[in-house]
């Protein structure tokens, strides 16, 4: 992957007094910036850890915010870069986290956001194509118009961008248990790879690249510029019910029995616990444990949904949970996970992949731990198509206590490390928990790292994510021996 | 889609996150701004929700200009992890209109207004001060109006030739004035409800069809009004771009000239200055203004209700009404929660026909205009020499023409506002892009209404 450091850093110069020209040449310049006000407001994203990589050393601030408007623009732009060996960082909304669209080697941000259009609406073959830098939100509001809907999109879909979900996961989040996950919903995306080069590629496509390396890429073998996905026709009834549980068992058995449910799949399923419910509402039911799950389809499909969680439901001594809850429930859903921000200046968390039948395994695991090292926590599970589930374990920590930071980092490290042994893994990866995917995911990563080194020799386009880590395992593993001394 | 079909699918879209209920605003947590503390943006969770709705960002897509990344930057100059630079820092600060609307949507319930207001406050007082702010805040200090024109000027538009109505009402205040000075008259002796006009420097030297309109639909309703003829600005851009302590003294000479004329309630044609005294004046009177404050939207459905009259607007009828489309001004809407009366008021005037634009009420776009951007950034449109005020610019243009492109939508035939800054912003862009679409306020249709 290394070049002559000497010939880069040359490049790099020459770049510096031309580049901002050359790239006005093709971009509007207002969409050129070097402010570094707006190079400090796009360099972060909701974590608090992200800053971190890019204020450790200058070297990982980037020079440059560039919003390029088409696929034109962004080819050009990256062609450029490619010439000066200058770094880029894509970004969209910033919703995943974990640094994964923060800078850590300089250079450029490129904020894909200005391609934001929608170019076709097919109503009758039910497809859209649009930029990817379209926020679901808008997606939503325009597909709404022809009586359609995206087949699933993520829980962030008041921020997050259509091309956001593409490149993470996609496994999880609303409709995918009814319709399947983002990959299936792709029929092709339009791609700029890293040399600036365009490429068309649907599920045929024989080139470098295949639509499954693109998903789940976290960006590194370049910048999605268009999406062309099958949506559906809006369903004409939509309910939502809700049931608590006294016991984690029982709740994951009716989880369960929801998820298996193939006549009627919920279009929306998740499993919480009550501090979950507590900090994430300002009024929340009693009992332990929290199902979720909302039906969506033809009404007479809808009510079979319905009263089939309510048998089950009844065997497992659910208690139902009332329904002006469950209205604000639904509608609240894109905000509950950021509401438990509002309870301390420092949430972490993690999430993790987890598979249907190793869900008691890994609660017993983290309430076992959780035992020993007590802090403010909360638990949110979202159903993933059939086999998996999005786990996300939040720690409310307090700014001024950084043992109890830590502290709580080291119970996310042995969760996360008896996952991986449990051949789950982490959900979403980012600059910061790169190492893990390293380390315990080896064959998957070498993959990546063959496909990277041919098609991004220098290493230009989103560094230190999937193939290459800022952190060292050991370093890591003995901060948080340490931690769990301390705390 | 069939119409059952369809009927169905927006029950369920709007039960549901899909479709603008994720953004309505009686969301259980869309909670009330929880403290005014100056530091609330500590409170950010980043979440970037009002930056779908910041029409800044959506011109800019710039991640500095909407509520969430200018907090970060709050956050990081806080923590002295970027530097306070005087002059770069101008556009990060400015480029906001100050409209709420990421106040309206927060989840976390941040007062963005109150935030940003103090972040433009601290950062004057630490030195910034853009060229066009000084020149205006020179010419307030000086002739009491923003528009570098000489104070004696204030009362051109109500000469007797002009605006007859307004004149009688200037001389009614001036002897009224005259009485209190010497002593002929106490305000405790007056015994009617008295009522003035203020009538702001914008009307008073640039959009004189407002205060013409003013005073003649006062005139028709028999309301005996004065206008004060010791009138000063109320300091409302003073307030909105960080100079309040040069406002102060505006706020307490107004509220003294007022209360020694012993003048019951005041009514204002000019939202910016309804707000600044719900507000501001509010605020530095300690909630004990002394008076009562009433906007024409709110005032003439009052009165017409009171005296019994009925509103027709004589240019259409009843079966083939004139369709409007009313947009809310944020410092009618957003900052003082006036949305109902308006509408009311419309709804009131026989021959007229109200059609909601899709963002209306607490939703409803800016049009570009607040927050000193007009002043700041509106002029220096024509400054060809740096592309990106050149650029920056274009976008404001932007932002009028997609509220104006919302008017067309719901095929109006005029879009009417209450507020003077609404309408002249809103006027330009249609003059470039829609000249068939009239903009106009309020009052220039009751002027052609008759009150029976
Ligand atoms: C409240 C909340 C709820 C969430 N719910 C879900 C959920 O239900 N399901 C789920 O899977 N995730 C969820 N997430 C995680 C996150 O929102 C998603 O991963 C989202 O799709 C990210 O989109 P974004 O626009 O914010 O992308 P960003 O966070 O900006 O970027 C994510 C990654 O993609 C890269 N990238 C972005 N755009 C492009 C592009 N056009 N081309 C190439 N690379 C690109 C970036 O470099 C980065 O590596 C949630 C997050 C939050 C905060
Ligand atoms: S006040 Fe208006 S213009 Fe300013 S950040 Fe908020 S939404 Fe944007
Ligand atoms: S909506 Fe509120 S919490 Fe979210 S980014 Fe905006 S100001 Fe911050």
């Amino acid at each position: 992957m290394k070049m002559n450091k000497a010939k880069v850093e040359e490049k790099q110069e020459i770049g510096k007094t031309k580049f901002t020209k050359e790239i006005e040449e093709f971009i509007p310049p207002a969409h050129v910036s070097t402010d570094m006000y707006d190079i400090e407001a796009t360099s972060g994203d909701l974590s608090l850890l992200s800053k971190y990589h890019y204020k450790f050393k200058q070297d990982y601030q980037a020079t440059h915010v560039v919003r390029p408007g088409t696929t034109e623009e962004l080819s050009n732009l990256m062609k450029k870069c490619r010439e000066y060996s200058i770094p880029m960082t894509i970004r969209a909304a910033g919703s995943s986290c974990y640094s994964s669209s923060t800078p850590t080697n300089g250079g450029v941000i490129i904020d894909m956001r200005r391609m934001d259009k929608i170019y076709e609406i097919d109503a009758n073959n039910k497809t859209v194509r649009c930029g990817a830098g379209i926020s679901w939100l808008r997606l939503i509001e325009a597909l709404l118009e022809y009586g359609l809907g995206p087949k699933c999109y993520p829980t962030s879909y008041k921020s997050s961008c259509v091309g956001g979900f593409v490149v993470t996961s996609g496994k999880v989040g609303i409709g995918v248990l009814k319709n399947g996950i983002m990959k299936d919903a792709i029929k092709s995306v339009v791609l700029v790879k890293t040399d600036g080069s365009v490429e068309t590629i649907s599920r045929n496509s024989q080139g470098d690249l295949s639509l499954d390396d693109i998903i789940g890429s976290f960006g590194i073998f370049g910048a999605v510029a268009e999406v062309e996905l099958q949506v559906s026709s809006l369903y004409t009834s939509m309910e939502m019910i809700g049931y608590s549980f006294k016991t984690f068992k029982m709740a994951v058995e009716f989880f369960r029995i929801l998820k298996n449910n193939d006549t009627n799949r919920p279009f929306f399923l998740s499993l919480s616990d009550k501090n979950f419910e507590k900090y994430a509402h300002w009024t929340f039911p009693s009992r332990t444990y929290f199902v979720y799950a909302v039906y969506s389809d033809d009404p007479s499909a809808t009510s079979q949904g319905v009263s089939f969680a309510k048998d089950a439901a009844l065997k497992l001594d659910g208690l139902g949970i009332e329904d002006w809850y469950l209205k604000e429930k639904w509608r609240n859903l894109a905000d509950t996970e950021l509401n438990i921000g509002r309870w301390c200046q420092n949430l972490i968390f993690q999430e993790y992949w987890v598979s249907d039948n190793r869900i008691e395994d890994f609660y017993n695991f983290y309430t076992e731990k959780i035992s020993k090292q007590k802090y403010r926590n909360a638990f949110y599970l979202m159903s993933g198509a059939k086999g998996g589930n999005r786990i996300k374990l939040f720690g409310l920590s307090d700014i001024k206590n950084s043992r109890e930071f830590f502290g709580i980092k080291a119970v996310f490290n042995d969760i996360t490390i008896n996952n991986y042994k449990n051949k789950d893994n982490l959900y979403t990866l980012g600059v910061v928990n790169t190492f893990y995917f390293l380390k315990y995911d080896p064959e998957r990563a070498e993959y990546l790292r063959k496909l990277k080194n041919k098609l991004d020799p220098e290493d230009l386009v989103n560094s230190y994510r999937l193939v290459k880590a800022k952190m060292r395992p050991w370093r890591v593993g003995l901060l948080f021996w340490i931690a769990k001394l301390l705390y | 889609m069939n119409e059952k079909v369809s009927e169905d699918v927006k029950k369920v879209v709007t039960s549901g996150p899909t479709v603008s209920g994720m953004f309505a605003p009686d969301q259980e947590n869309l909670v009330e701004p929880t403290s005014k503390s100056e530091e609330d943006y500590e409170r950010c969770t980043q979440c970037g929700y009002c930056r779908l709705v910041c029409r800044v960002y959506n011109t800019t897509y710039a991640e500095r200009d909407y509520a969430g990344g200018r907090n970060r930057i709050l956050k990081s100059l806080k923590k002295k992890e970027i530097a306070f630079d005087k002059e770069k820092i101008i556009d990060a600060i400015y480029q906001c209109m100050l409209c709420g609307n990421c106040r309206t949507v927060c989840p976390s319930g941040i007062d963005t207004l109150e935030v940003f207001q103090t972040y433009r406050r601290t950062a004057v007082r630490k030195g910034v001060m853009p060229e066009k702010l000084q020149i205006l805040k020179n010419s307030i200090l000086t002739n009491k109006n923003p528009f570098l024109e000489s104070g004696t000027d204030r009362f051109n538009w109500c000469d007797s030739q002009s605006c007859n109505e307004g004149h009688k009402a200037y001389e009614r205040g001036a002897e009224h004035a005259r009485k209190i000075a010497f002593g002929e008259l106490k305000p405790s002796d007056i015994e009617e409800h008295l009522v003035g006009y203020f009538v702001g420097c914008t009307s008073a030297y640039r959009n004189n069809e407002l205060s013409t309109a003013t005073s003649r639909i006062l005139d028709k309703m028999g309301v005996k009004f004065i206008v004060f003829p010791d009138e000063y600005c109320c300091g409302s851009v003073l307030f909105r771009t960080g100079l309040e302590d040069d406002a102060i003294e505006l706020v307490h000479y107004n509220v003294d000239m007022i209360r020694k004329l012993g003048v019951n309630e005041i009514v204002f044609s000019c939202a910016g200055c309804f707000s600044t005294f719900t507000t501001e004046y509010n605020k530095f009177t300690e909630g004990d203004l002394g008076f009562e404050l009433s906007h024409m939207v709110q005032f003439v459905p009052k009165v017409a209700k009171q005296k019994g009259l009925k509103i027709r607007y004589t240019k259409r009828t009843k079966e083939d009404p004139l369709i409007v489309t009313y947009h809310d001004p944020c410092h009618l809407g957003r900052y003082c929660n006036v949305y109902d009366e308006p509408r009311e008021l419309i709804d009131m005037i026989e021959g007229v026909k109200l059609i909601e634009m899709k963002h209306n009420r607490e939703m409803s776009w800016c049009c570009g205009a607040g927050g000193g951007v007009r002043a700041l950034y509106g002029e220096i449109s024509t400054d060809i020499a740096s592309t990106r005020l050149d650029e920056t610019v274009a976008c404001w243009e932007d932002i009028n023409e997609d509220r104006l492109k919302e008017a067309i939508e719901t095929n109006a035939e005029v879009l009417v506002s209450a507020c003077v800054f609404c309408k002249n912003n809103l006027h330009l862009a249609a003059s470039q892009t829609k000249p068939d679409l009239p903009v106009i306020d309020l009052s220039q249709i009751l002027e052609d209404c008759e009150f029976y």
